[in-house]
């Protein structure tokens, strides 16, 4: 209709009166009400950050998935990494938010408090580089993360061999979206009838995975982005196809995702990694639903580099952060939420990160209660 | 290694997996790690597809007032 195409912006995206006229269109779709999952934590925050959840009509009930890479660590590989940061002439590198998660016995901010050198990096290269000009230390970074953190973390250990980093190793715990689908769809008591799929998680591996999933459990999968209109978008979609009845694989990001995704990033990858079962914190362990280091790349695995002793895992007592992360129930339905549990002293991950839903609900509802 | 302009804040980003990127494109990036090239033209479709989506809510909404 137009003939001069409107120059794009990224803010274009965060339009509010197109946004909620976009809930309007879900006001005017739904009849009954529906139960949708947003997989990944960086949409639970987008959804709160925005209001979204407030305009939403009350038919629609968003539960929150396991998307959180901080959250899932598996507890026996945070006290692996506690164990490894303790040892002496080691500089144990993490992304930022998972030093405040809660080990058994304690964090890796409590480590770095009494001494021990633990650095935040932005970036897995960061490390690298560190190894390089630190050579008489070892330097291990804490890899983990969904298909996100892949590339990155895949490409680090390539660095290092490329440059003869030999004091370079990575603690992986790298874990993938798929499997945590079908474990989600399949568990007892299941509730969720439509997912948003991660976008960023699509950018890098495409949604050629996901069609099986929808056709198998009879859900709609919406590839969703994390703008407000993004997420209006991916909810509308969903909820045409539940009203239908209809259980296709539509994307709702284009401009960032596409079917097959990024073919360079998943030869990093496949380099590298080869799939593995994996121990999700909180969930339990489900196969080949993570990454490990193929054979050729055991050299830079730090579980085989240190002596770490027998680890025994201690769980809280209180914290429900595994029903949480599967959705079956809400961060207020914790009695520890907001008295015992906070950011500044968190009891289970959820709470930690900028992508776990317990921090949302504390960060955008600790005034508004109980929702 | 290329050099991205993140709202202001200007950081190094590592383009190994996207071979294609160009100076000037908006990229998305994940732990220091360029993922994708932002597609513009599928960008302005989408908005344009929403805003058509609006077009055709405010006539029903009009059809339904004189109804």
């Amino acid at each position: 209709m137009s003939a001069k195409p409107i120059e794009y912006s990224p803010a274009a995206f965060l339009d509010p009166d197109l946004t909620l006229r976009v809930i309007q269109e879900i006001k005017r779709t739904v009849t009954r009400p529906w139960t949708i999952m947003e997989i990944c934590g960086g949409q639970t925050h987008a959804l709160f950050h925005s209001g979204l959840d407030e305009l939403l009509p009350s038919e629609i009930e968003l539960v929150h998935g396991p998307g959180c890479p901080v959250c899932v660590t598996s507890l026996e590989l945070l006290d692996k990494a506690l164990a490894i940061a303790t040892q002496p002439d080691v500089i144990f590198c993490s992304f930022g938010d998972m030093l405040r998660v809660p080990g058994s016995q304690k964090d890796l901010f409590s480590v770095k408090a009494a001494g021990h050198t633990v650095k935040v990096v932005y970036s897995p290269m960061d490390a690298v580089e560190i190894a390089r000009q630190n050579s008489d230390k070892e330097v291990v970074f804490f890899a983990i993360g969904f298909e996100t953190t892949g590339p990155a973390n895949a490409s680090s250990v390539l660095q290092a061999k490329a440059l003869g980093v030999k004091n370079y190793s990575i603690l992986v715990s790298q874990v993938c979206v798929p499997p945590a689908m079908h474990a989600i769809l399949s568990a007892p008591g299941n509730r969720v009838q439509g997912f948003l799929a991660a976008g960023h998680v699509c950018a890098v591996m495409g949604y050629w995975e996901y069609p099986p999933i929808a056709e198998k459990y009879k859900v709609p999968i919406v590839v969703t982005g994390f703008d407000a209109l993004d997420l209006a978008q991916g909810i509308l979609k969903n909820v045409q196809q539940l009203e239908k009845g209809t259980h296709e694989v539509e994307n709702a990001y284009t401009r960032v995702v596409t079917f097959e995704g990024n073919k360079s990033a998943q030869k990093l990858i496949n380099e590298v990694y080869q799939p593995c079962d994996r121990n999700w914190r909180g969930i339990g362990s489900i196969p080949m639903s993570g990454w490990e280091l193929r054979p050729a790349y055991q050299e830079f695995n730090a579980e085989n580099r240190f002596e770490i002793g027998d680890i025994h895992t201690q769980e809280s007592k209180i914290c429900i952060a595994g029903s949480i992360l599967q959705g079956m129930k809400k961060p207020f339905d914790c009695p520890a939420f907001g008295t015992l549990c906070t950011p500044d002293k968190p009891l289970g991950a959820p709470m930690v990160s900028a992508e776990g839903a317990c921090s949302a609900y504390y960060k955008y509802h600790s005034l508004s209660g109980i929702k | 290694m290329a050099r991205v302009d993140f709202g202001g804040v200007l950081r190094d980003a590592c383009i190994e997996a996207l071979p294609e990127v160009k100076v000037g494109d908006y990229v998305i990036v994940h732990a220091g790690f360029a993922l994708n090239v932002l597609n513009q033209e599928e960008a302005m479709e989408t908005l344009a597809a929403l805003k058509e989506l609006d077009e055709i809510n405010r006539e029903l909404n009009r059809a339904d007032s004189k109804a």
